[in-house]
């Protein structure tokens, strides 16, 4: 465990979340990709004849 | 540690969850042979829908039932530090249940309850099974009593005071429970057991789909709360942190339990008895539980942040590497969210209502639901029991490497079961089949993935028997456990003042039964207004 001062600890708790904001952009960003492409590739046939 | 009153409860509740766990993954490796068509030797339709059907119950019925009930006293009494609101009905309860289950597996041993683990009409099964699946749940409602009784007790007692966040949790998962599993009660008393015990010659599909579909999904939400309940208060704990936002929490758990209980009705978007406009609301309301999702993703992951930081990482993603990826819970907990991200991708395309013709009753399906299920829910359930074991019996866990060999295969094994059936869906592949004896060059390309769907159904069973093995040796190890005293992660900034809406669950009980009375009642009021030629909709 590394050692940090009361200040710094306290700095960490009351920082912002940056890592996890970039993290959970990615993975929407892959959402929207992917229900987009499986839209496209699939759903643009149209209806069954 | 754990007090002995409640030590007893919670063991008995877990050690029938998990030998029932096991035995439904042996089930699981048959059904994968079997479906291959690879071994012909083991090819027999009236052995696998009696197989799948047993597997299913297992899993989806007995596994989580007393999983979550065994979770919920352990909170109660940790969490709160005093005894449960009546541990007599708590052990009438488990008993109940445990008949219960005992019933309905005479009924599914013996073939007489080959319904694919639903209650979906016409296939019908033996009425042991339905008295039987109506015990276990009855039992499980003693449970939900206990779970806002004890709350109730511990706030007279506690005026003012925010109640913590588990206890919070579970009286919010025994309401959800409690509401959700409504209507399946109502469909098997007032229809399918008349039914099958021949008073009445026929019964009403579409109502009884229409009330299976009340239960059908927001038993997902059952199911996975025990899981959040852990990534929120004893993952960050865990893993050397704080939780990022007690209240974002609890703010999660009541949207789940709002806007989770009508969404089953998406399972009802290829039925032709409801209309198209009700389908297309409801889709609206079924994108709404994405949110609690991605609040859940968020608060767990920006606390895993924190411990990380804390622990010494750097840079945008250097806390991941400094987080204990060898504590057999956080390990669990991290690979929950990766199987969530993937699952949650899937239930995105299913609940989306002209994409959903897509995938309708394909394999993809069977994909998604394991991988939310066993993926992200029971790789959590691993991560609790090796957490709770040495606070209950008081002894090491036998082998952590052990533990941590089986979450890893687990969830490997996960990936490699699930991957295919994904691609076999969109393929065209059917679900809810035993074999695929036609069309045989179509077939034929699916073979590779056929062969993978074996190979994920090996490691998963050799990772259900380590975890049995590992929790059993535990019993017998040597030593006393090292366990610290609060096990419960603390907010990062001090939980001062909390609105009366986030730290209780009377007011959103009244809020859900009037949104299940506008969502849900004209649906099923119609076919009390309509021509159903012969079927009666009521056995009344």
């Amino acid at each position: 465990m590394n050692q940090l001062s009361p200040e710094e600890e306290k700095a960490i708790l009351a920082s912002s979340p940056r890592g996890t904001w970039a993290l959970l952009l990615v993975i929407l960003a892959a959402m929207a990709v992917g229900w987009a492409a499986l839209f496209v590739l699939f759903l643009s046939h149209g209806p069954v004849s | 540690m754990v007090n002995s009153e409640t030590r007893g409860l919670v063991l008995a509740h877990f050690w029938v969850a998990f030998l029932a766990f096991v035995a439904a993954a042996l089930l699981g490796l048959y059904q994968v042979a079997e479906r291959s068509g690879l071994f012909p030797a083991l090819e027999s339709n009236v052995l696998y829908f009696g197989s799948v059907s047993t597997h299913g119950v297992l899993m989806g019925f007995v596994l989580t039932t007393f999983f979550a009930m065994g979770f919920g006293y352990y909170c109660a009494s940790q969490s709160l530090g005093r005894p449960i609101w009546n541990r007599g009905m708590a052990w009438f309860g488990f008993w109940l249940s445990l008949v219960g289950t005992a019933m309905a597996a005479v009924a599914l041993l013996s073939g007489q309850a080959s319904v694919l683990y639903t209650f979906y009409p016409p296939l019908q099964a033996s009425p042991l099974f339905y008295l039987g699946a109506t015990l276990l749940v009855v039992g499980s409602w003693f449970w939900c009593l206990e779970m806002v009784m004890t709350m109730r007790a511990w706030k007279r007692d506690n005026p003012g005071k925010p109640v913590p966040l588990a206890m919070f949790g579970n009286a919010v998962n025994g309401t959800l429970w409690f509401v959700t599993s409504l209507g399946v009660a109502l469909e098997v008393l007032f229809q399918l057991l008349p039914w099958s015990l021949g008073l009445k010659e026929t019964v009403d599909v579409g109502l009884a789909r229409t009330l299976f579909s009340w239960t059908l999904h927001a038993i997902v939400y059952f199911w996975l709360l025990p899981a959040y309940i852990a990534l929120y208060t004893l993952v960050p704990k865990a893993a050397g942190g704080r939780l990022f936002s007690d209240e974002m929490a609890r703010i999660a758990f009541i949207m789940l339990l709002v806007f989770g209980i009508p969404i089953g009705f998406h399972h009802l978007y290829m039925d032709p008895f409801q209309a198209a406009g009700w389908k297309f609301l409801h889709m609206t309301g079924t994108f709404m539980v994405a949110v609690p999702s991605f609040l859940t993703a968020f608060t767990v992951t920006a606390s895993l942040e924190l411990a990380g930081r804390l622990r010494g990482g750097k840079g945008l993603f250097g806390w991941i590497a400094a987080l204990p990826w060898t504590n057999p819970i956080v390990l669990a907990g991290i690979l929950s969210l990766l199987l969530l991200s993937v699952g949650g991708f899937g239930g995105i395309i299913n609940a989306s209502y002209s994409m959903n013709s897509l995938v309708h009753n394909t394999q993809w399906v069977t994909g998604h639901f394991h991988l939310i299920f066993a993926g992200t829910s029971v790789i959590m359930y691993f991560g609790i029991a090796y957490y709770v074991w040495p606070r209950l019996t008081g002894k090491p866990l036998f082998s952590e490497r052990l533990a941590r060999v089986q979450l890893w295969s687990w969830a490997i094994g996960m990936v490699v079961l699930t991957f295919p059936w994904h691609a076999l869906g969109l393929q065209g592949q059917p679900r809810r089949i035993s074999a695929t004896p036609y069309d045989s060059p179509l077939v034929a390309t699916w073979q590779l993935n056929e062969i993978l769907m074996i190979v994920g159904g090996i490691i998963l069973f050799i990772s259900a028997v380590l975890l049995i093995v590992n929790l059993a040796a535990s019993h017998g190890a040597q030593g006393a456990a090292e366990v610290s005293g609060s096990e419960f992660a603390e907010p990062a900034q001090p939980l001062l003042r909390l609105p009366g809406a986030l730290n209780g669950v009377g007011f959103w009980f009244v809020v859900v039964a009037v949104y299940m009375i506008v969502s849900y009642g004209y649906p099923i009021a119609q076919f009390f207004l309509m021509e159903t030629y012969g079927a009666f909709p009521w056995s009344i």
